[in-house]
């Protein structure tokens, strides 16, 4: 099926943040302390230069060792209910690839909204239930890769991803040459994944957000409690469905009525739809009780609301 | 001031950094920290 959707140039500031977001991620000299924390952000921190832990990998071990990861349920909880995904959408590395690919002039495809429930199954059962039910349990705290090795790597770091497989994967194959030679059918089903999976964000946007992220999956949880929403002004706003037609997820929905939502959990607060929105202050993105950023008039025409007018 | 809309905001705010808090108690930033620089390939 084509996509009927509007592609908007990036937002200076969130690909600045993105950029900054990539470079601090990975600066080696964060790593001693600061991979002690868990940051909502896909980057694996296999790879040594990986500044931060990622949240899935930890909350995978402590499934193995079958203990409540308090620490990080507070974390990602803290920074969920602060920003809900914003994180997804101005910090995320594997979702700066994934919006560079998607500026390839190519033919683009909508993904059906259902592909959007895919993702907690895979936090449910390669994230929680799989690790939790082959893990060792009781171990000694100290022995990770004797627990690893016990469970069989069957868990979305071992299977899946494939921000680990570019960042860490990737790299650590092609420096040595014991890793590639004790390859297995998952090091290959890996690669192959990664392949796929780069070649569908070209097609269709955020689509491994979407459909495959466990870690977009658990902070979609967050989203409706979140303090940093959306705000529909309906006297103001025209229905011309523009901030619908550019949302990179297909998560922006205009309320019919007061306190009706106005994103669905896909939201990753990029701000497009506000950037927009041709109407001033008819959208507008708040924190708290404060306005961030509301759209303004723009000071000509733009293409992309006429177009959106003459449909 | 205090209203009905910020108190389930501020409870579930507390209760993470309650979390959080008894995480490190518990030694799971330690954990954490060992688990991610255990995956380093160097």
């Amino acid at each position: 099926m084509r996509a009927e959707r509007a592609q908007v140039a990036p937002h200076r500031a969130r690909l600045s943040a993105q950029l900054i977001g990539l470079v601090a991620l990975n600066s080696y000299f964060w790593s001693p302390a600061g991979k002690a924390v868990c940051l909502p952000v896909l980057n694996c921190h296999a790879c040594t230069v990986s500044a931060t832990a990622c949240p899935i990998g930890s909350i995978t071990a402590f499934a193995l060792m079958r203990r409540v990861p308090f620490y990080i349920i507070g974390m990602l909880g803290i920074v969920g209910l602060s920003v809900g995904r914003a994180f997804c959408g101005w910090l995320c590395p594997f979702g700066l690839l994934q919006d560079a690919l998607y500026r390839l002039r190519t033919r683009k495809l909508r993904l059906p909204r259902a592909v959007n429930w895919l993702k907690y199954a895979l936090l449910s059962a390669l994230v929680i239930a799989l690790p939790t039910a082959v893990g060792a349990g009781g171990a000694d705290r100290t022995s990770i890769r004797v627990v690893d090795e016990s469970a069989g790597g069957l868990d979305f770091c071992a299977l899946v991803c494939p921000a680990g497989t570019l960042s860490a994967g990737l790299p650590g194959l092609i420096a040595r040459e014991d890793l590639r030679s004790g390859m297995t059918w998952k090091s290959w089903m890996k690669l192959a994944l990664l392949a796929v999976v780069l070649g569908t964000v070209v097609l269709a946007r955020r689509a491994f957000c979407r459909a495959l992220c466990p870690l977009g999956a658990t902070m979609a949880l967050t989203s409706r409690v979140s303090l940093f929403q959306l705000q529909t002004d309906p006297a103001k706003c025209t229905r011309c469905h523009l901030c619908v037609a550019v949302c990179p997820t297909e998560a922006r929905q205009i309320p019919n009525t007061q306190g009706q939502l106005e994103a669905t959990a896909e939201c990753t607060m990029c701000l497009d739809c506000v950037r927009q929105c041709p109407e001033a202050g008819a959208l507008s993105a708040r924190l708290a009780a404060r306005t961030i950023m509301s759209s303004r008039a723009p000071a000509q025409p733009r293409p992309l609301a006429e177009e959106a007018a003459a449909r | 001031m205090l209203t009905r809309r910020w108190l389930i905001p501020i409870l579930l705010g507390a209760l993470l950094v309650g979390c959080l808090l008894y995480g490190v108690y518990m030694g799971d930033a330690l954990y954490v920290l060992k688990n991610a620089r255990a995956y380093c390939y160097t």
